[in-house]
């Protein structure tokens, strides 16, 4: 019996079981730690199977459920409200206090980052930037804009005033086109800089974006290999806070 | 070693290096977002969206092949996890797999009851999909994660991969696949599942 139920695993992950079998399934990853393992693992496999097959949904779509938000009852936490205390917490009353302290670890990585930087800037990918990135979206001033390009995928843009510190995350835009790459622009007025080069042929990745304000303009064009010194036009999109 | 085999060599090494990093990163921030998402955070809720619509909507189509369909599945997925966003818990999975997982499962569950109610001939819809389901592999993808994912396909058996892909894109039960491909049910079941498994070593899935 057990042993019937184990091997409903693969088409249970894939929800190609029916009813009865999916119940049957369940009850026995109730007892079975090893199973749960398992189907968490394999739900993770066929989760990057999904990034294959990826279309931008009209912003309608986006629309109506930001609509449809206020009318849904928000389930609490199963179990501790640790999330919740946490992110009040953060987002709460000490937002000053926090957005200084913020702030202050912020000028210290700076400090740190640059000194390293200039050793290792060329020879290892900084993996301090990842961080960066993480703590503007985390922020508690971060202020977000959004656009999505005709051509597919999606480009948002992310800015704190206390981190003075911006994000961009391109994900999944139409393909470049052979030896084409996507590339970013700060746009401040006429004065226009490159913010960063995707790898040729990528068409999702994530910059942190120094020099940023909230006036400031994030433009990403489509440009050779490499990347242009001045942008092609038109531009694939420009995203803005204001 | 010729100059072609070097720089697969290589290729192949640098692919390794950069798809461990930036799904974990990616995670981090969809993880934050569905924490704003929680305590009832819109703009966070909106930038998770922003993120991950084009996955869930794309997945939606390529099952129910209906664009009216696939969008009120949309709505209902985005309301479901705004509903439970507090339910997610990062230690038993990606936000990423928390949120396919429920998109998928309506996608099926509609397109079974769609097929039900339509009295659907099962077979030559899942027959034309078989090769969709292939060429959704073969695909010329240029994403590193695309790249690997289709060449971690290719390392499965034409059973494995055919009966993952109807179960997986077309919402079949694996009894459907096993009829569709005239196997056994014992021997359809065990090749998903070992399927899935290769799957999971090639794409260095955290165990």
């Amino acid at each position: 019996m057990s042993t019937d139920v184990h091997s409903l695993i693969g088409p249970y992950v894939l929800d190609a079981v029916d009813d009865d079998e999916r119940e049957l399934m369940e009850r026995h990853l109730a007892e079975c730690d090893v199973c749960v393992q398992e189907v968490r693992e394999l739900r993770e496999t066929v989760t990057r199977m999904s990034a294959d097959v990826t279309t931008t949904p009209p912003d309608r779509v986006g629309r109506s459920i930001l609509e449809g938000l206020d009318a849904i009852r928000q389930e609490p936490p199963l179990s501790e409200h640790s999330v919740v205390r946490s992110y009040r917490r953060r987002w709460g009353r000490r937002t000053h206090r926090t957005a200084r302290i913020l702030s202050m670890v912020a000028a210290a990585m700076v400090i740190a980052i640059v000194s390293s930087l200039l050793t290792t800037w060329l020879t290892t990918p900084p993996l301090e930037e990842s961080d960066r990135i993480a703590a503007v979206l985390g922020s508690p001033d971060v202020q977000i804009a959004q656009e999505n390009p005709e051509s597919g995928g999606t480009v948002i843009y992310a800015y704190s005033t206390a981190l003075d510190q911006g994000a961009a995350i391109v994900n999944q835009l139409g393909e470049p086109g052979e030896n084409r790459t996507y590339q970013l622009w700060r746009i401040e007025g006429d004065d226009v800089a490159s913010a960063g080069v995707l790898h040729a042929g990528d068409t999702s990745a994530r910059f942190l974006l120094t020099g940023f304000s909230p006036d400031t303009v994030l433009g990403v064009t489509n440009e050779p290999a490499g990347g242009s010194a001045s942008p092609t036009l038109p531009t694939v999109a420009t995203v803005s806070l204001q | 070693m010729n100059r072609d085999g070097r720089f697969l060599r290589n290729a192949e090494e640098e692919e390794a290096q950069q798809t461990a990093t930036p799904s974990g990163e990616a995670s981090d921030v969809l993880a934050s977002w569905l924490r704003g998402a929680a305590v009832g955070d819109k703009k966070a809720f909106t930038a998770f969206y922003g993120a991950t619509g084009p996955r869930v909507f794309g997945l939606c189509m390529r099952i129910l092949k209906n664009h009216a369909q696939a969008e009120e599945v949309v709505q209902e997925v985005y309301f479901e996890a705004w509903r439970i966003a507090a339910r997610f818990d990062a230690r038993k999975g990606s936000p990423e797999a928390w949120l396919m997982t429920m998109a998928h499962r309506r996608a099926v569950d509609r397109v079974r009851a769609w097929q039900a109610s339509e009295n659907r001939d099962a077979r030559f819809a899942a027959e034309a999909e078989t090769v969709d389901a292939l060429s959704a592999a073969d695909r010329a993808l240029d994403d590193l994660e695309h790249r690997r994912v289709r060449r971690c396909m290719k390392t499965l058996t034409e059973l494995q991969r055919r009966a993952i892909g109807l179960a997986y894109y077309r919402g079949l039960t694996y009894r459907q696949v096993a009829e569709l491909l005239q196997a056994a049910l014992p021997t359809v079941k065990t090749r998903i599942r070992d399927g899935l498994s290769k799957l999971r070593d090639c794409l260095g899935v955290a165990r």
